[in-house]
């Protein structure tokens, strides 16, 4: 069905994070989800401790129609990538596939690493873009650079402000963000707060939707608040 | 399940209805093709999408109104009134909105019928002619061209009513009142009473003075004026 890229030009913001409890959020509540990285370091696995060997990833799945396919949770999938190096002919093939994906799952989430050149494709197949950020200076002039560069701009949905410290430089930025946008039809979620408790999750293997803890909540309500926006036709 | 995603999973389930509710129009019949299809349906959804939010719309209205109108009852007659006119709605508009919030109380099931409702259809379903069974059986089953029939069955009783002079309704509710009444109620009963009785008088030289004029209707008139 829907086609969401997570995307940042900047490394380190929390794409694959986000990428995984968006998905996992949607596969608890009852999608058939598919993740697909552009990250050959599989970052993804990593957070839920999966160390599944792989032959053939993204990249077979493209050129020869059949690939690793990792079950990370109930009705939650994920195609991990190998190899940076990528051909013409797989470059022109990846769209149809992603769209042919599409078709067999509810939504198919993009986990997107700048570096690595096909991300002029993920962005003209994907439905929506979903951009996770810093609250400094130099990450949000990157994303407002980025904003500048994506050709359709109305496929930027939201914006989530990560690992935020509530410091007044940063509640400078996002009140400047805020108002910037505004106008806009792009969604600002509250800022996730950088907490003590995700770090645990994260060494725990567990999504933010496995915790029973109360400081987990305003997490969850960040995150709803975007799967819902994902939600919206 | 957490809150957040008890949330998210009806927003999935009512997506995934949505997806269901898209019509089944014969595309291949017409030869439209694949980029046209896509197109409509994405189309049908953004229609059914915003109609659903149209009825959500509808009821937030009616019932804001509405629990308006309870708290400026306490008030004066004129409060509510001068209230929604001061918003710039009318009293049709708003007596509208009221009915429709009454059929939203009673039927909260029903709400998304309701909304799709006509404001002829609410007029007639909310009709203090209309029996409170009949009323059950439309929205239950959810007719919608109800306005034609019902409309003529309002008319018929409505005539038939007319035809009644007096109501004798408020006479047995006062025997009943008068049974516990106090000395000072009694006393405004009686009040009332003589005030009856003055006008069975006023009407009793009315059709004298009538009939007079009848009896005389056919009599030559002895000097031409």
């Amino acid at each position: 069905m829907s086609k969401i890229l997570i995307k940042n030009n900047k490394g380190g913001v929390g794409k694959s994070w986000l990428t995984l409890q968006l998905s996992s959020g949607l596969a608890k509540a009852g999608c058939k989800v598919l993740v697909v990285t552009s990250d050959s370091q599989n970052d993804i696995l990593g957070f839920l401790g999966i160390d599944t060997p792989t032959k053939g990833g993204l990249e077979n799945w493209v050129n020869k129609g059949e690939g690793d396919l990792i079950r990370l949770r109930d009705n939650l999938f994920y195609i991990p990538l190998i190899t940076n190096i990528f051909s013409k002919q797989f470059k022109e093939k990846l769209k149809e596939r992603l769209n042919k994906f599409s078709e067999e799952y509810d939504y198919v989430l993009i986990d997107a690493v700048p570096v690595m050149g096909i991300d002029k494709e993920f962005e003209e197949v994907a439905d929506k873009i979903i951009i996770p950020t810093f609250m400094d200076n130099v990450t949000c002039n990157g994303v407002e650079k980025m904003i500048d560069n994506i050709a359709d701009i109305s496929k930027i949905k939201a914006i989530v402000p990560n690992r935020f410290l509530g410091s007044k430089d940063e509640k400078i930025m996002l009140e400047t963000l805020r108002n910037m946008l505004l106008t806009s039809n792009i969604f600002l979620s509250n800022p996730i707060k950088h907490k003590a408790i995700i770090t645990g999750l994260n060494s725990k293997y567990k999504t933010i939707w496995e915790s029973r803890a109360k400081g987990i909540n305003d997490i969850q309500d960040t995150i709803g608040s975007v799967l819902e926006v994902i939600l919206d036709e | 399940m957490s809150n957040v995603l008890d949330r998210i999973s009806k927003k999935v389930s009512a997506n995934k209805e949505l997806e269901l509710q898209l019509s089944e129009f014969n595309f291949k019949e017409f030869n439209v093709t694949s980029e046209d299809i896509e197109d409509i349906k994405t189309n049908e959804k953004i229609l059914i999408q915003n109609g659903v939010k149209y009825s959500d719309s509808e009821y937030e209205i009616c019932m804001a109104i509405y629990k308006v109108s309870q708290t400026l009852k306490k008030y004066t007659d004129k409060s509510f009134m001068d209230w929604y006119k001061r918003l710039g709605l009318s009293k049709d508009k708003v007596s509208e909105f009221l009915k429709r919030a009454d059929l939203y109380r009673n039927y909260p099931n029903y709400k998304a019928f309701i909304s799709t409702l006509s404001g002829r259809n609410i007029r007639i379903l909310t009709h203090k002619l209309l029996s409170p069974e009949e009323q059950k059986y439309y929205i239950e089953n959810k007719v919608s061209d109800i306005s034609e029939l019902k409309e003529n069955q309002i008319k018929n009783i409505k005539a038939k009513s007319e035809n009644i002079i007096f109501n004798y309704n408020n006479l047995e509710k006062t025997k009943k009142k008068i049974k516990i009444a106090s000395p000072d109620q009694l006393k405004e009963i009686q009040k009332e009473m003589k005030n009856i009785k003055r006008y069975l008088e006023e009407l009793e030289k009315e059709i004298n003075l009538k009939n007079e004029k009848e009896a005389n209707k056919t009599n030559i008139p002895l000097f031409k004026e």
